[in-house]
């Protein structure tokens, strides 16, 4: 291979979470050392038409050198979207080969690549370029049911890093700073990819406001982009430690879900900047981006080449894009389309299951409790188990309402259901919390939600 | 009249064979409607409280619908059902 300075970025860096800096040629060497690794394991594996390998590595730098020599290898990459051990067995008993730093205690029962001896490798040999094909395979983080896998070729993604490159002017951008991980697609395209192509120097992920301060404070004017999400937004907001140095921003971006009005409202006021919010799915892609000010909700603007409709009866957003060769795909969400060709979001798409052969419409049951004095919201669940009943997760109004014993509250939140639903349709189940458990991409999932109720 | 013994071992049945949550033995009201409005079970609840009777007390549940429904109405309704079944 024929390194080309078109192709392979040089002047980006990493920093590590204990401030050691690896520039890009060290980001390069590494890369094909594992590229020769997994050369070896390869022709050992012989005889398999596509080898799909497991990667998780906790730092950004590693991860992004191992998927770089997995794909130039062509080996299809399956991204866990967490590392907690059963993902990982998962995820690893349907794999070939296991890389990063998490899979070591795979290493039993798979050929573990980071585990295997250097001493065979020729340091100097080939060169080593930007991947040009391949797969990648996504889990959704499952806000709306279990966890799916979304198969990317690896085109797809770079279209979608040039769309990015040229739909936002990042010319001045020195420091890439993230709240959310690498390897998510948002991660992966916003905080790893886009920073390489740009040559900045990209940050371990930050979770804390605070530890973000000083490496803004540093920056010179609009050098920084930061990646974060509305789960970190809405804590920034309640204490805005970064709005001194808001003119150190060229962008902040936010995605993974939804940022609520009133946060990009107060971050507006708090900031004098507007909060860049990107619309899509791990199996959309970015779909349209947004910026809030302080005015009523703003529109959506659609991304290059993207085009959508609206389903005539549910106003179901459909989506129509370069990422996805066109084929149309139906989202989660309504929407209503302008004749801008911008478009606003209405909410999702109402979520109807089935109980005891009873359709029971999940969204409506929520909007009810939610009409409930005593209800700040909720969340709704398909229980599966010996019988499939609801379960309800309810966040009480802060003002508490006076009652004796949790079945005497249950009892009054399904009295009140039960003027609009039949008894099948009502949650059996009840949880109380004082905040929906999140995960790491700041969403609620339907797993972490069915965990209270074990 | 049933004794309270069986109207005890009855509601924990009720208890266990229907998961029932946030609910003691002691806090089910022995003449207070099971379904709907007391303890607010539904309709499959009731196929499954069901079998859980008759696989523990051997009971059959007979085949005339309005003799079940008031054999089911209560705690003291379904201990009278059983003991008459079981006894004789």
């Amino acid at each position: 291979m024929i390194r080309s300075s078109i192709c392979t970025p040089t002047h980006f860096s990493f920093v590590s979470d204990l401030g050691e800096v690896k520039s890009s040629e060290s980001f390069w060497r590494d890369c094909c050392l594992y590229s020769q690794k997994l050369r070896l394991v390869k022709e050992n594996l012989d005889g398999q038409s596509t080898l799909t390998a497991v990667l998780f590595d906790s730092t950004p730098y590693s991860f992004g050198y191992k998927l770089f020599a997995l794909l130039i290898n062509e080996f299809e990459v399956v991204l866990p979207n967490n590392s907690q051990p059963c993902t990982l067995q998962d995820a690893a008993s349907h794999a070939d080969i296991v890389c990063g730093n998490a899979l070591g205690d795979m290493a039993r029962s798979k050929v573990w690549v980071d585990g295997l001896p250097d001493s065979e490798l020729n340091r100097m040999s080939d060169n080593i370029d930007w991947p040009l094909c391949g797969s990648v395979v996504f889990s959704t983080s499952g806000s709306t049911g279990k966890s799916k896998q979304i198969r990317k070729s690896w085109q797809s993604l770079q279209l979608e890093l040039d769309t990015l490159l040229t739909t936002f002017d990042m010319s001045s951008v020195k420091t890439f700073i993230s709240t959310v991980p690498h390897y998510h697609i948002y991660g992966l395209l916003f905080r790893l990819l886009l920073p390489m192509k740009l040559g900045a120097q990209i940050y371990p992920t930050k979770e804390y406001p605070e530890h973000i301060v000083p490496l803004v404070k540093t920056a010179g004017k609009q050098h920084c982009i930061l990646i974060s999400s509305p789960a970190f937004l809405k804590r920034l907001c309640n204490d805005n430690v970064l709005s001194v140095s808001a003119d150190r921003f060229c962008h902040i971006f936010s995605s993974g879900g939804k940022l609520e009005q009133d946060t990009a409202t107060k971050l507006y006021a708090q900031m004098r900047f507007s909060i860049c919010e990107i619309y899509g799915s791990t199996e959309s892609g970015g779909i349209a981006h947004r910026k809030q000010t302080n005015g009523p909700d703003a529109l959506w603007t659609l991304f290059r080449g993207m085009s959508i409709s609206a389903k005539a009866e549910t106003q179901q957003l459909v989506l129509r894009s370069p990422y996805l060769n066109f084929q149309p795909l139906a989202m989660d969400d309504k929407v209503a389309l302008h004749a801008s060709g911008q478009f606003k979001l209405l909410g999702r798409i109402d979520r109807t299951v089935k109980v005891e052969e009873k359709r029971v419409n999940l969204s409506d049951l929520e909007r009810t409790l939610e009409a409930h004095a005593w209800v700040q919201s909720c969340k709704v669940i398909l229980l599966e188990g010996k019988r499939t009943t609801l379960a309800a997760v309810v966040v009480l109004k802060q003002e508490k309402p006076a009652y004796e014993s949790k079945r005497r509250l249950n009892q009054a939140l399904r009295q009140h259901l039960a003027s609009k639903f039949e008894l099948i349709c009502i949650p059996k189940k009840w949880r109380y919390v004082e905040e929906f458990p999140i995960n790491n991409q700041g969403k609620t999932t339907a797993a972490a939600l069915e965990k209270l109720f074990e | 009249m049933a004794d309270e013994n069986l109207r005890v071992v009855v509601k924990k049945l009720i208890i266990e064979s229907l998961d029932l949550e946030d609910i003691t033995p002691e806090e089910i009201i022995d003449d207070e409607p099971l379904f709907i409005d007391g303890l607010g079970l539904d309709s499959i609840d009731a196929l499954e409280l069901g079998l859980a009777v008759k696989k523990q007390f051997g009971v059959k549940i007979d085949a005339n619908s309005e003799d079940t429904k008031q054999h089911f109405a209560s705690v003291n309704s379904l201990c009278d059902f059983i003991s008459s079944n079981t006894e004789g």
